[in-house]
């Protein structure tokens, strides 16, 4: 039996599509596919979660502050949610749509991201091409994972597919073993 | 100078019991109490003939030294790709994939047109009033257009009853079939079964080796409780040869039960939004139906074996879930496009010892109606070795793809059981896998009708209207454009 990455179903030896989530089975070696974990151990249980601090770590200084192309102030007018890539402190603001998706772009894939994270070694970190959805609405922010190959993570806890997830100002993401951090100004 | 063996369509080596399948199945189409064509009289006497020898043991041994050496003749073309170069021992089972093109053998295309025997069955019931009966009509009329002296036609229409609109005929002038076409009015229900029947009844009469023979059905509704019987009445046709094509408008009809008649008797069933397409539809139905090279093509294979067929689905030229015993019927086959099937196939396990597995091992038969005689029987045997190291390697994209979208469609049916069976729940997160799984394939709209379908069955605990059609429809018209790239690579 063979197990699928993506949502544990068991298969016979052979299968080319998990038969309950449609992810892939098949080695693809075309580079073209998501980078499955080799850590992939790191399936968040309570117990997994605590020992691997160095992920959990509020990540060194995560830089709320600038550098921002502009003012505080002047963000805070325009734009009401921010995602700060935690690594390279790259600050993406949230503005003129409702919706965002987040991944990567590689070679022939047919559906981009909204938010391209390839410059942030998004294949190395486990980020799929197509991997979670931010959703604004009026009085809240909404994060969907889209079945992605190595999850996504609210503070540590990583959070079921397709099912949206509040998030909060300060709120430690991981997509893979990306950090974000989403900041939210009322 | 024809043989014995070629009237019955068999190999020299034919086993008795091949030897009388295909008489009893060439008498029951030709026989003179049932078919009144012209020529089938004397069919049916030299399929008597043959039989008569061949089933004596001491004739046959005289007849079969009288023969010259057997010619091998090739009737079909059949090209594999597997998912894996070999299989591997295992103390478990394994899958295995496999797409199937068969098409006419080189040189051996049909050059002709085909003629056809068909029969329209149309839904005159009072919801077809309006525009529905009007597009049904034109075009209706459209298609007889494409019809052809030597073509034999009837129209049958029903609501709470049948009546015979057209009696089998070699094709009258358009302007009587107009004529005859135009004075049908709504009024009752559905009861298809009454349409079926009728049908069945002049298609049958004109059975002949030079034709193929259809059923087109155009309905808008569900028919209560005469399925059954329905059912039983495709079998005698698929018997016969007869395909049942069906194409449902709007959204209040049974598309299982429609693909149902259609799976068995190798036709095909379509959904029609609304009725704008129908026009094209039909036409392209009768121009695919006079260039069939081979028609009621069945598969038949040998089930005690150590491969079962888990699933089946004809992926072109019209996509359609096909049975997974033997026989599998795979309908007609024209030129092009050719016929692809992918199979799922569950394999025991392997031992160590074994060397080679066969996978399926049995006969095609048919009939190619442009040829004299039609009807055949090819062996078909395929098998893959079995190797002990894992040899790498990348399974064709072709295959991948008809893969991806047979999970897509499959995905479809769990979602179609969890809300038969109530679990709502499960239902809404499939549909949400699905859209994903939509979007990866870039089929952004249909992702969102998905999502949206999705939505319905959280709030409502059910289907809307037309989202269930939508969406198997939907996933089953994504396996056509999976294969339509390129058929050309498939390895012999």
């Amino acid at each position: 039996m063979i197990e699928c990455p993506q949502c544990q179903n068991k298969e016979y030896l052979g299968a080319m599509f998990c038969s309950e989530c449609g992810a892939p089975l098949i080695e693809d070696k075309t580079e073209d596919r998501d980078s499955t974990l080799q850590t992939n151990k790191i399936s968040f249980s309570e117990d997994l979660a605590r020992d691997y601090s160095p992920f959990l770590k509020p990540l060194s200084p995560v830089k709320t502050d600038p550098p921002f192309p502009e003012t505080k102030e002047s963000i805070a007018k325009h734009t009401r949610v921010q995602v700060i890539v935690s690594q390279s402190s790259k600050a993406v603001p949230l503005a003129d749509k409702h919706e965002y998706t987040f991944g990567r772009v590689s070679g022939t894939q047919p559906v981009l991201p909204d938010i391209d994270l390839t410059a942030e070694n998004a294949y190395i970190l486990g980020v799929s091409r197509l991997h979670a959805t931010i959703r604004l609405s009026e009085d809240y922010v909404t994060i969907t994972d889209l079945g992605s190959a190595n999850g996504t993570w609210i503070s540590g806890k990583v959070i079921r597919p397709h099912v949206p997830h509040m998030i909060s100002d300060g709120d430690i993401i991981h997509l893979g073993k990306l950090q974000l951090q989403v900041r939210i100004f009322e | 100078m024809t043989d014995n063996y070629q009237i019955l369509g068999l190999p020299r080596n034919a086993s008795n019991d091949e030897i009388r399948r295909s008489f009893h199945r060439l008498a029951k189409r030709y026989h003179p109490d049932v078919n009144v064509n012209i020529g089938a009289q004397t069919d049916f006497i030299s399929i008597q003939r043959a039989f008569a020898v061949l089933s004596d043991h001491a004739q046959k041994a005289e007849y079969d030294k009288t023969l010259p050496p057997e010619i091998q003749r090739r009737y079909l073309t059949t090209k594999t790709l597997f998912s894996r170069p070999a299989l591997i021992p295992l103390d478990e089972p394994q899958l295995l994939y496999t797409l199937l093109q068969i098409t006419p053998p080189e040189g051996g295309e049909n050059t002709t047109r085909t003629d056809i025997n068909i029969c329209l069955v149309l839904d005159q019931s009072t919801s077809m009033r309006g525009i529905r009966l009007e597009m049904v009509k034109s075009s209706a009329i459209e298609i007889t257009r494409l019809l052809m002296e030597e073509d034999i036609v009837s129209i049958v229409t029903f609501a709470d009853r049948a009546n015979v609109l057209l009696p089998a005929t070699f094709k009258p002038n358009e302007r009587i079939i107009a004529a005859k076409i135009q004075t049908i009015e709504t009024n009752g229900g559905t009861e298809i079964f009454q349409g079926l029947q009728a049908a069945f009844g002049q298609v049958k009469t004109h059975l002949s080796p030079r034709r193929t023979n259809h059923i087109v059905l155009i309905t808008d509704g569900r028919t209560y409780g005469d399925e059954a019987a329905c059912l039983n009445l495709a079998n005698e046709m698929a018997e016969l040869g007869i395909s049942v094509n069906v194409i449902g408008i709007g959204e209040d009809w049974n598309d299982e039960f429609a693909d149902e008649l259609a799976r068995i008797t190798g036709g095909s069933s379509e959904y029609l939004s609304r009725p704008d397409h129908l026009k094209q539809i039909l036409q392209n139905k009768v121009l695919h139906f006079t260039q069939i090279y081979a028609d009621d093509v069945k598969l038949h294979f040998d089930s005690n074996q150590t491969a079962i067929v888990r699933y089946a689905m004809r992926v072109s030229p019209e996509a359609s879930k096909m049975p997974v015993d033997s026989p599998i019927p795979l309908g007609s086959i024209a030129n092009t496009p050719p016929t692809t099937i992918l199979l799922e196939l569950e394999l025991d396990p392997i031992g160590r010892e074994t060397s080679k597995v066969d996978l399926i091992s049995g006969y095609f038969t048919g009939e190619i109606p442009n040829q004299y005689p039609a009807t055949f029987l090819e062996r078909v045997n395929i098998s893959l070795p079995v190797k002990d190291s894992t040899v790498k390697s990348q399974p064709s994209p072709d295959l991948v793809n008809a893969v991806s979208r047979l999970t897509l469609f499959r995905m479809q049916e769990k979602i179609q059981r969890e809300i038969q069976s109530k679990n709502t729940e499960n239902a809404v997160l499939q549909l949400q896998k699905l859209a994903t799984n939509l979007l990866s394939v870039a089929e952004y709209e249909f992702a969102q009708e998905v999502l949206n379908e999705a939505e319905h069955v959280r709030v409502n605990q059910d289907f809307s209207k037309q989202g269930k059609k939508q969406i198997k429809y939907g996933t089953r018209a994504l396996m056509i454009s999976a294969i339509n790239r390129t058929t050309d690579t498939l390895i012999k």
